[in-house]
């Protein structure tokens, strides 16, 4: 047992430390988490063109497809030492860690050869196609329809919170070819200019607009746009599951430097105030980093449903923090810098993004603890 | 980054546990509790004579097995999932570190060896009130008289084993500040006065001293007891990590057994969602445990809040399995036939022994807030 990162892992880290002081930031660029919003969107392409240039684009992707090749480590220490430097991973997290995987585990030699370099170059940003309003947590009952069409397919339905699709050049779409569940679904790489695509962004609460609603009319699918087997969609994906996770050290770097942010105020650290809280969230912090190390490390794939418990330690976290902040700040929290009462309302979508945390704690009870499924009642297509 | 466990660490953790399961029964822990010492004495020579864990954190050159703060975790982890009454703790753990620490070569030459050989229990007297459960200033005095002895006057409470102690270990104000003392609890004025415990597993006492003559123990006590108490901590926080995934086992069992409205209970989500938040709490007080053991030995500035942290997560962990646990369980979880009561009572208990929460938060607070 040794909790230190070793030689060879603070060189890594060391080295990305070193072409950092030297890359060309575009200016204005901030570190805009998984997702760029509307107005860094150019800044993201810039940017993930710099990494590319520097060797670090891909960073879980393999050498073969033009990756970095990183263990599970190094890419844990990557998105930690980008966040400490305020820098956003990559362009974002659907064109590199969704996209890119699906296509060069299910792609044909045509379709890695065609999409995966401008994913890497930051030409391409992707939009995954997933959710519809009436297909949430319950994904497989989702309607969209993509009907026979000569060789190809014509799909209509309509997709929703889907992350960019306002200005992303591709879409990763689920859409229905047979019959109902998750066996009548297949995968399609959609370029969004195509016609009778239709993608309006949404105002969030915090008015951020980083969602966008995507309408599909008869819009023609091409053979060379289907990804994978013809009804094997589910499979595409779900092999990629999980991958998010890789990004949890980012996370916790901004985690944090909110609780230092937070310590400078009066009360936040005095024992008889709010320290004792205080210093509960920095371990748990503290805490929620090794166990992600300690999972990655451990030999299990990513995918493993027992990584889940990150997720949902990190995202209730993202919410105790401003609430900490909240208390420290009382009714100056309502009235000052929107900046601290933004943390708190984004922090409303992180349990519920990428699986609700009522999902994932399904999940665990059923996958890792073995307790029997629910007795499901049929769902709409059933 | 690097979690593993050597060969030797997961074979001496295998032993305990072969040996527990084999031995630590729910009817061995009932008939242990009728007898005077308290705890299973027939378990406990086959733990000392047979895996050297009354040695375990005695250095080889007294003839225990040397190990550290990772090994005892381990062990404790074992301990814990049986709810096993033993002196381990007062024992091996905290009486011996004690000594370790102390830097007396005389009193570790008296006592290392049998301890180690399990011949001797021993116990630690510190804590005098509830808020202050590392003393740092004893009430208890210490005075040398002209005939040349030291005696000792005062009240010590939350003594672990006391009463089946041949050595208690005391920490008093003496004419320098805060020293050990080495007291015969059969010496005239030492009255052991056993409390009830909320966990009757656990043999706690007052210690009330009026003149008892004591030995001095040489060294700088507040750094000992200070190091001694972080593996005792150590040792709780790991005895309720194992407790915690015992009480998660045995409430997945029951889920997926019991049946009502024509299905077991665990397809339910209103179960399965405490059962998967049980089992986060423990993951991450495993983390912490494993933070806390490795940085006792390598990294003793991350210990200093690796260590309360690790003791306030597993505490509050062991707490919330333990009491879902019977609340999954439903009326026969509130029996006394049943064990489910064995883990609550300990949890809760565990949850307040040596430091409350609160207290292990402040201690780490201390520490970030001086960087």
């Amino acid at each position: 047992m040794d909790l230190t990162l070793s030689d060879a892992e603070l060189a890594f880290r060391d080295e990305l430390v070193a072409w950092t002081t030297t890359a060309k930031v575009p200016e204005g660029l901030v570190d805009y988490g998984s997702m760029p919003t509307t107005e860094q969107e150019g800044l993201a392409r810039q940017w993930q063109r710099e990494l590319y240039d520097g060797g670090w684009a891909g960073m879980s992707w393999p050498k073969e497809f033009g990756g970095r090749g990183a263990s599970l480590v190094e890419q844990a220490i990557y998105a930690e030492e980008m966040a400490r430097l305020g820098l956003p991973r990559g362009s974002n997290i659907t064109s590199l860690e969704l996209a890119g995987p699906m296509i060069y585990q299910f792609g044909t030699e045509s379709q890695k050869e065609r999409l995966l370099p401008p994913i890497l170059t930051g030409e391409h940003l992707w939009v995954q196609m997933f959710t519809e309003p009436g297909a949430g947590s319950d994904l497989a009952g989702l309607s969209s329809r993509a009907v026979a069409d000569g060789d190809g397919w014509r799909v209509t339905g309509q997709k929703i919170w889907s992350s960019g699709g306002h200005y992303a050049d591709y879409g990763l779409l689920l859409a229905r070819t047979g019959g109902p569940g998750h066996r009548g679904i297949s995968c399609f790489l959609l370029p969004m200019d195509r016609e009778g695509v239709r993608a309006n962004s949404i105002e969030q609460l915090n008015h951020e607009k980083k969602f966008s609603e995507i309408f599909m009319d008869e819009v023609r699918l091409e053979p060379e746009d289907l990804l994978g087997e013809l009804d094997g969609g589910w499979a595409v994906a779900m092999s990629t599951l999980g991958r998010e996770r890789l990004t949890l050290g980012s996370h916790v770097v901004t985690q944090r430097n909110a609780l230092d942010e937070l310590a400078k105020l009066d009360g936040a650290i005095d024992p008889r105030s709010h320290g004792v809280r205080f210093a509960e969230l920095y371990s748990r912090v503290d805490l929620l980093r090794l166990t992600w190390f300690r999972l990655l490390t451990s030999g299990m794939p990513i995918s493993d449903p027992r990584a889940s418990i990150l997720k949902m330690v990190a995202s209730e976290l993202d919410r105790l923090i401003p609430l900490l902040s909240q208390s420290v700040r009382g009714p100056e929290f309502v009235t000052d810098d929107p900046e601290f009462s933004d943390d708190l309302l984004v922090s409303l979508m992180r349990t519920i993004a990428g699986g609700t945390t009522e999902i994932q704690k399904n999940i665990v009870a059923e996958r890792v603890l073995g307790l029997p499924r629910e007795a499901r009642p049929a769902t709409g297509q059933n | 980054m690097d979690f593993d466990l050597s060969t030797e660490q997961r074979d001496i953790a295998d032993a305990v546990r072969d040996l527990l399961t084999e031995l630590a029964t729910d009817q061995a822990r009932r008939a242990a509790l009728e007898t005077p010492e308290g705890y299973d004495t027939a378990l406990w020579n086959r733990l000392a004579g047979e895996l050297g864990l009354a040695g375990l954190l005695v250095p080889e050159e007294f003839g225990g097995l040397g190990l550290g703060a990772v090994e005892l975790a381990l062990v404790s982890q074992e301990f814990g999932r049986e709810v096993v009454p033993s002196p381990f703790v007062a024992t091996a753990v905290y009486a011996s570190a004690l000594l370790a620490e102390s830097g007396d070569r005389a009193a570790q030459e008296r006592w290392l060896p049998r301890i180690a050989a399990g011949e001797v229990i021993a116990a630690v007297a510190v804590q005098e009130t509830p808020a202050d459960y590392r003393c740092a200033e004893p009430a208890t005095t210490a005075v040398a008289g002209a005939d040349g002895l030291v005696r000792l006057s005062g009240t010590k409470r939350f003594v672990f084993d006391a009463v089946a102690a041949e050595v208690i270990f005391v920490l008093a104000a003496g004419a320098d500040g805060p020293a050990l003392y080495e007291l015969d609890p059969a010496a005239r004025g030492v009255t052991v006065e056993p409390e009830t415990s909320l966990d009757p597993t656990l043999r706690i006492a007052t210690l009330v001293l009026d003149d008892a003559v004591a030995v001095p123990i040489a060294g700088e006590a507040a750094t000992a007891v200070g190091r001694a108490l972080d593996l005792v901590l150590i040792a709780q926080a790991a005895d309720s990590v194992g407790g915690a995934d015992r009480c998660l086992a045995m409430a997945v069992d029951y889920a997926k057994s019991r049946r009502q409205f024509g299905r077991p209970i665990g397809s339910f989500q209103a179960i399965k969602h405490k059962a998967a938040e049980v089992y986060i709490a423990i993951e991450l007080a495993r983390t912490a445990v494993y933070q806390a053991a490795w940085s006792y030995g390598a990294d003793p500035e991350q210990a200093e809040r690796a260590i309360p942290a690790a003791a306030a997560e597993a505490g509050k962990a062991y707490a919330q399995a333990a009491g879902e646990n019977i609340q999954i369980h439903g009326g026969i979880g509130f029996t006394w036939e049943h064990i489910a009561h064995w883990y609550y009572k300990r949890a809760r208990s565990y949850e307040v022994l040596h430091g409350t929460a609160d207290e292990h938060y402040r201690r780490v607070l201390a520490e970030v807030a001086g960087r």
